[in-house]
C-alpha cells in the first residue's frame, strides 16, 4: 500500500515542522508547503518521506501547479493541515490597512483555495481530513491585533462552514485553537524571562493534530483548544 | 505520560451499559479501575469482564448525590486500590420535558446527579491530587449544556451548571497541575436504551461509546504544555 499523503502549509521551524515530523512518523508521505526554499530543503533531509514545495499559498496559479506536483510525486492528499499564517501587531489606527488584507489572503482565502482543490477528492474517497491551526484571535479581538484577529475569526467560521458541508460526506474538518505562546527561537527571545512552562511545545501541538486527524468518525471534534496548564484564560 | 500512570487509579462515577462501561473498559487498559453506580448489576458485570481480561476492577455501589456515600466510596477506593489519578464523572439522567411537564423533584434530582455530584466527587479527590501536583478530572457533557432546547427544562440547566463548574475548576486547578476536561457529547450514544427509543437509528447516526472513551483517554494523557479543556465529539453525519 502506498503511504497516505498529508499536505502541511506554513512549514517553518516550529509547529509546521513538528506536524510534518508527526505525520511522517505515522507513515504518511508529507508535502511541506512554505515560501522559504532553504528551510524546506533542510527539513527534507531530516524528515523521512517529506518533500518540500516552495509555494505562496495565496497565489491560485502557484497552488494549482504545486498541488499537481504533489499528486504526481506522492499521490492524492488525504490530509490537509493549513498552518500557514500571516500575523501583525498594531491597533486599527497604527496598522497599514493593507496588512489586514494580506493576512486575510494567507489565513482565510488560502484555506478556501486549498479546500476547494483538495476536498472534492476526499469526498469522492469518502474520507479525508482538513485541519486548520488557529489561536484565540479567532474568538477575541484584542486592541493590538486589529490586523490579524479579524482574519482568524473569518478563518474559523470558514472552517466551520466547510465542516458542515463535507462532514456528512466523510471528510473531517477541525479547528485547533492554540491559546498560548509557541516555544520558538523568536518567542524565547521575546519572552526571555518566561519559564519553560509558559510555552506550548510544537511537538505537543503536532500530537493533538495527529490525534484529531485519526478520531473514529462516530466521535469527531470540530473545535479543539490547547493551552499550557499554567495559562490564565 | 501513560506509563507514568500505568499503575494508577481511575474512578468512573456513573456506570451504565453505555458510555460508563466503555470508559471503565478503556481506562482499565492502564489503570486499576473503580466502577461507581447506584445499582449493582452493571458495575458487577463490567468489573467481572475487566478482571477476566486481566485488569483490576472494583464495583462500588454509591449514590453520587449523597455526600456520606461518596466519602465512604472514596475511602474504600483509596484503601483497596490506592490514591486516585483520574476521576471520570459520568453521572447523569436525561429527563425530557418542558417547564410545565417538569416537576420540582425532577428538576432538583437532575441537577443533583449532574452538577452537585460532580462538585462532591471533585472535593473528595482534589486534595490528594493537589498534594501530588497532578491528576485529571474528566466530566461528560452534552449539547444541552451549550445550547438550550425547549424540552430540556431540567436537563439543560443541570448541564449548564456542571459545565460552569468544569470551567471554574479548570481555571482553579490547571495552574496547580490538575487537568480538568469537559467532553461535550453532541449526539446520541449507541446503547441499548437509546436503540429502544430510536429503533430506526443507523449505526452511523450514533456515537460509539468506545470512541467517546478514546477521547477521554486522550484528554487524560495530553502533554501539560497543551491541555484541552472542552472537547466536542459528534458523529460525522451529525448536524451542528
Amino acid at each position: 500500500m502506498p503511504n497516505p499523503v498529508a499536505v502541511v502549509t506554513g512549514v517553518g521551524p516550529g509547529t509546521g515542522a513538528a506536524i510534518a515530523r508527526r505525520f511522517s512518523r505515522g507513515g504518511y508521505a508529507v508535502a511541506m508547503l512554505a515560501r522559504t526554499r532553504e528551510r524546506l530543503a533542510s527539513l527534507e533531509r531530516e524528515i523521512e518521506r517529506a518533500r518540500g514545495y516552495p509555494c505562496d499559498v495565496t497565489d491560485e496559479a502557484e497552488l494549482d501547479r504545486t498541488l499537481g506536483a504533489v499528486r504526481a510525486d506522492l499521490g492524492v492528499p488525504r490530509v490537509l493541515v493549513h498552518n500557514a499564517v500571516g500575523g501583525a501587531f498594531g491597533n486599527f489606527l497604527d496598522i497599514d490597512p493593507e496588512v489586514l488584507n494580506r493576512n486575510f489572503q494567507v489565513n482565510t482565502m488560502a484555506l478556501l483555495h486549498l479546500a476547494r482543490r483538495l476536498a472534492p477528492a476526499m469526498v469522492d474517497a469518502g474520507e479525508g481530513t482538513i485541519i486548520t491551526t488557529g489561536n484565540t484571535s479567532a474568538v477575541r479581538g484584542k486592541a493590538t491585533f486589529a490586523g490579524f484577529a479579524p482574519t482568524k475569526a473569518a478563518q474559523r467560521i470558514l472552517a466551520e462552514s466547510i465542516a458542515r458541508e463535507v462532514g456528512p460526506k466523510g471528510v473531517h474538518v477541525a479547528y485547533v485553537m492554540i491559546d498560548a505562546v509557541i516555544d520558538l527561537e523568536w518567542t524565547r527571545r521575546m519572552f526571555s524571562n518566561a519559564p519553560d512552562e509558559f510555552f506550548i511545545k510544537p511537538a505537543a501541538i503536532a500530537e493533538e493534530v495527529w490525534h484529531v486527524a485519526h478520531q473514529d468518525r462516530s466521535a469527531w471534534s470540530f473545535n479543539v483548544e490547547l493551552r499550557p496548564f499554567r495559562e490564565s484564560w | 505520560m501513560a506509563a507514568e500512570r500505568a499503575k494508577g487509579v481511575t474512578v468512573v462515577v456513573g456506570v451504565g451499559e453505555g458510555l460508563g462501561a466503555a470508559l471503565a473498559r478503556r481506562f482499565a487498559a492502564g489503570y486499576r479501575v473503580a466502577l461507581v453506580a447506584r445499582s449493582a448489576d452493571v458495575i458487577e458485570k463490567v468489573a467481572g469482564e475487566i478482571r477476566a481480561g486481566g485488569g483490576v476492577a472494583v464495583p462500588i455501589q454509591s449514590d453520587a448525590t449523597v455526600e456520606a456515600q461518596i466519602v465512604a466510596a472514596h475511602e474504600r477506593i483509596r484503601g483497596e486500590l490506592g490514591p486516585i489519578d483520574v476521576l471520570v464523572y459520568n453521572g447523569g439522567r436525561r429527563p425530557i420535558g418542558r417547564l410545565l411537564e417538569t416537576t420540582p423533584d425532577v428538576f432538583e434530582d437532575t441537577w443533583r446527579v449532574h452538577a452537585f455530584g460532580a462538585f462532591l466527587w471533585a472535593r473528595q479527590v482534589v486534595p490528594e491530587m493537589l498534594s501530588r501536583g497532578s491528576g485529571a478530572i474528566l466530566i461528560t457533557g452534552a449539547t444541552a449544556g451549550v445550547r438550550p432546547w425547549p424540552n430540556s427544562a431540567a436537563f439543560g440547566p443541570a448541564k449548564f451548571a456542571v459545565r460552569g463548574l468544569a470551567q471554574v475548576l479548570a481555571r482553579d486547578l490547571h495552574p496547580q497541575g490538575i487537568h480538568v476536561g469537559y467532553v461535550n457529547v453532541d449526539g446520541g450514544i449507541d446503547m441499548p436504551l437509546l436503540r429502544q427509543f430510536l429503533p430506526q437509528a443507523k449505526d452511523e447516526d450514533l456515537l460509539k461509546p468506545s470512541a467517546i472513551a478514546d477521547a477521554f483517554w486522550f484528554l487524560a494523557h495530553q502533554d501539560r504544555s497543551a491541555w484541552t479543556h472542552e472537547l466536542d465529539v459528534r458523529p460525522f453525519k451529525e448536524k451542528f
